[in-house]
């Protein structure tokens, strides 16, 4: 809080450079003050305070109590201090003359509070050291100044330093000849102050703003007004001891009365110019006032004083602006350029080094994403590159597979035949039992014809014509039983060949029960041809009212023949397995069943256990060993019931006791 | 000497009259047929004190031969008649079995008429 309050402080004792007269009072109470403190920041308070307090009276006192208020910040590592004390330094420096000492340490200020965010203080210098550079006459680096400062100000939201820069910046535009400007802005300031005026201290210093519209209006031949200002200007000064302008103010009035050739008056107040800038030590405001002293005496015919003022004003001017100053300020403005390029250097190094950083996180970043694009156009060729081998892994396959369909269709025809074939052989030994029974027939038939032909001729010669009457007419049966029995072999022949015939038959009127009789007949003595142990009873319960219906009766014999073949087989694998007391018994049945034809072919087997019945009409599926069944019987069967004559066909059946198939014919 | 021969096929009728023709002419043979077990039994019941010689096939529909044997052994103690089995299937088990349920002779088929013959007179002797 006190620091705050102290740097206030500083500001308005900058600005006004009035400061109440020092009573010696308040000093010795500072300095014991000061001897007694028990801390560096009080220490520092008080000796910040001190060189203000000398400022003007005591140049050297100023600059001791600054620099010792700079070594307390300094070692208290408190910027803010440091830079305040550097000022104050600055400020007492230029007002005693020493531009070069009073630049540095403002500059070395700036440099501690740049890296601080004291923006008020920051400001507060750069006005300082545009203060600098006014006095040097060096305007366009004053009105660079002033405008940071201005900008900092404005930052801070500070009116009154807003309009103080105004101010500057106006004087600025006049020492430049940019008369309008400067009245434009003069003016601003002067109707802000307006605004504030209350009292001196906290406001714009009024007097500094009058001495400066003074110099507008005076060049700009507002010879009046310019009078005016600088008189209200005087009266400001007075009031608020403010010697500094009151000398100003003394000054440009005589400047302006020499330039209206009242000499009187310009003699009297260059001389309170004078008078006054000695006060306060102000080199420029002083060689300024003798200089115009010289040059009035010199006009009112006064050589002695002209040159006595003439003197002084040279050494004045030698101090201030002298080959020295110059090379130190030279120095000094070199150093600080150098500094400033060095700072512009290492900012643009940050900035590349930030540049190079962005580009590199940037060229990453791309590098990255480009390397994702690649990776993502390599794995998506990949993709691509797998996805048509697939493809054409899948046409190869497909080709294949249609292939090997088309094989398989072929090898299911040959299939369809082998099972054909297959139940033919099964047959065949039936079918041998068959011919056999009809060919015995005709064997006998013909050798007892042929014994009765013998007999008969006999007959004749004995004249016994009746009884050769009644051979004859034997004969006659006997020639028809060998043709009825050749015609049997021939028939049961013609249907073996059909069994075994590939491709379409056409449909039949049939007697079922006839079908079924025959295809019974030559599964069982097929079987017994087979196993001569066999022996199986067959009952037959044909309905003999079963009108004939139109069928395929080879397809329909090789179901049957299937359905008989598996009854047999059930039996005699049951009789291999069970008691003695077991009797094989196949039952064939057909009957009417509403519109259709309904046979049963049941056998008391094996039957069929629960878990296969779901496969039973698989192609390839079968119980039997390998070698024994094709697996196509039922299936097969299952077909040609169900797509080539629309009918349906389910099992019955317990496991262990028997099966039974029922089929249904529809007459359509 | 009666003989009923007993067999599905209908026409043995015919070819037995034709071959026992003389036979039948002199008197020394009657047949009777049946074409089946079931008629078979049903002739006999109806001839039963007559002596005779049954002739019988063994695989028939219903009734198997082996099933007319065993009725007519079991039915028939005295004097029992006299059973040829005749089958088509010379196997064992047919064989055994007809001589345990105590055939008196084993045909096969086809049958030769000249064996039969002198088996016939074999018995009459």
């Amino acid at each position: 809080m006190h620091r705050i309050v102290l740097i206030i402080f500083f500001f308005n004792a900058y600005l006004h450079s009035i400061d109440a007269q020092n009573s010696d009072n308040e000093l010795i109470a500072f300095k014991k003050n000061l001897n007694e403190a028990k801390n560096d920041s009080s220490r520092y308070e008080l000796a910040a305070q001190l060189s203000i307090r000398y400022r003007f009276s005591n140049i050297d006192s100023g600059l001791y109590y600054a620099n010792y208020a700079y070594e307390i910040s300094n070692r208290m590592k408190y910027p803010a201090g440091e830079a305040t004390a550097l000022n104050a330094k600055g400020f007492i420096l230029l007002g005693a003359g020493d531009i070069p000492q009073a630049l540095q340490n403002h500059l070395m200020a700036l440099s501690i509070l740049k890296n601080t965010t004291n923006k008020n203080e920051e400001a507060l210098t750069l006005n300082m050291t545009g203060n600098v550079f006014m006095e040097l006459g060096d305007y366009r680096k004053a009105i660079n100044y002033y405008s940071l400062s201005k900008n900092l100000f404005t930052q801070v939201a500070d009116e009154r330093m807003i309009h103080n820069e105004i101010s500057n910046i106006g004087n600025v535009y006049e020492m430049m000849g940019n008369l309008d400007s400067a009245e434009v802005f003069q003016q601003q300031v002067l109707a802000f102050s307006k605004t504030r005026h209350q009292s001196n201290r906290g406001s714009i210093v009024l007097a500094e703003m009058r001495d400066r519209l003074g110099n507008v209006e005076a060049r700009l031949g507002k010879y009046d007004s310019a009078l005016m200002h600088y008189r209200i200007g005087i009266q400001e000064a007075l009031v608020a001891t403010d010697i500094k302008n009151l000398s100003s103010n003394y000054l440009h009035i005589a400047d302006l009365f020499n330039k209206l050739h009242q000499n009187d008056s310009a003699f009297y107040y260059a001389r309170k110019a004078i008078e006054t800038g000695k006060k306060v030590s102000f080199k420029k405001l002083l060689y300024q006032s003798t200089a115009l002293l010289s040059d009035l005496f010199k006009l009112n015919h006064q050589p002695d004083s002209a040159l006595v003022y003439s003197e002084m004003s040279n050494a004045v001017k030698d101090s201030l602006f002298g080959p020295k100053t110059f090379q130190k300020l030279q120095l000094i403005t070199l150093n600080e350029e150098q500094r400033l390029r060095d700072m512009q250097d290492q900012k643009d190094k940050l900035q590349n080094s930030y540049r190079i950083a962005a580009l590199i996180t940037i060229l990453s970043i791309f590098l990255l994403a480009a390397i994702i694009l690649w990776r993502n156009n390599q794995h998506q060729k990949k993709a691509n590159r797998l996805l048509s081998k697939q493809k054409e892994l899948i046409s190869t396959q497909r080709n294949d597979l249609e292939k090997t369909l088309n094989e398989l269709k072929a090898i299911q025809a040959q299939l369809i035949q082998s099972e054909k074939m297959a139940s033919l052989g099964e047959l065949t030994a039936g079918i041998a039992h068959e011919i056999q029974n009809p060919l015995n027939f005709i064997n006998n038939f013909s050798e007892v014809s042929a014994e009765l032909a013998t007999e008969m001729q006999l007959e004749i010669e004995k004249g016994n014509f009746e009884d050769a009457k009644m051979m004859a007419t034997d004969m006659r049966k006997n020639m028809e039983k060998v043709v009825h029995h050749g015609k049997r072999a021939d028939s049961i022949v013609k249907n073996m060949l059909q069994h075994s015939r590939i491709g379409s038959e056409q449909k039949e009127l049939t007697d079922i029960n006839s079908l079924l009789d025959e295809y019974l007949r030559l599964s069982y003595h097929g079987l017994r041809a087979k196993d001569k142990n066999f022996n199986a009873n067959l009952q037959t319960n044909y309905d003999a009212s079963l009108e004939k219906i139109n069928i395929f009766p080879q397809e329909l014999g090789r179901v049957f023949i299937n359905l008989f073949n598996n009854a047999f087989y059930s039996v005699l694998q049951k009789k291999k397995f069970n008691d003695p007391g077991y009797e094989p018994l196949i039952i064939v049945s057909s009957k009417m069943n509403g519109n259709n034809i309904e046979i049963q072919i049941k056998d008391n087997g094996m039957g069929i256990p629960a878990k296969i019945m779901d496969k039973i009409y698989q192609p390839f599926f079968t119980t039997k060993p390998t070698g024994e069944g094709t697996g196509l019987g039922l299936s097969m069967s299952y077909d040609i019931i169900t797509k080539a004559h629309n009918g349906t066909m389910e099992a019955l059946t317990t496991e262990g006791q028997f099966a039974e198939f029922k089929i249904t014919l529809p007459y359509i | 000497m009666n003989i009923l021969v007993v067999d599905d096929e209908k026409d043995m009728q015919m070819l037995f009259e034709q071959r026992f023709r003389k036979e039948i002419k002199e008197g020394q043979i009657k047949f009777a047929f049946a074409c089946s077990g079931e008629e078979a039994i049903e002739y006999m019941e109806h001839h039963e004190h007559e002596a005779i010689l049954i002739l019988s096939d063994i695989n028939m529909p219903g009734m198997s031969g082996l099933d007319l044997l065993k009725f007519i052994k079991e039915k028939y103690e005295k004097p029992p008649p006299i059973v040829m089995m005749v089958t088509a299937y010379g196997d064992e088990e047919n064989y055994n079995q007809a001589m345990k349920l105590g055939a008196d002779d084993f045909l096969t088929k086809p049958l030769d008429f000249n064996l039969l013959k002198e088996k016939l007179n074999n018995k009459n002797t």
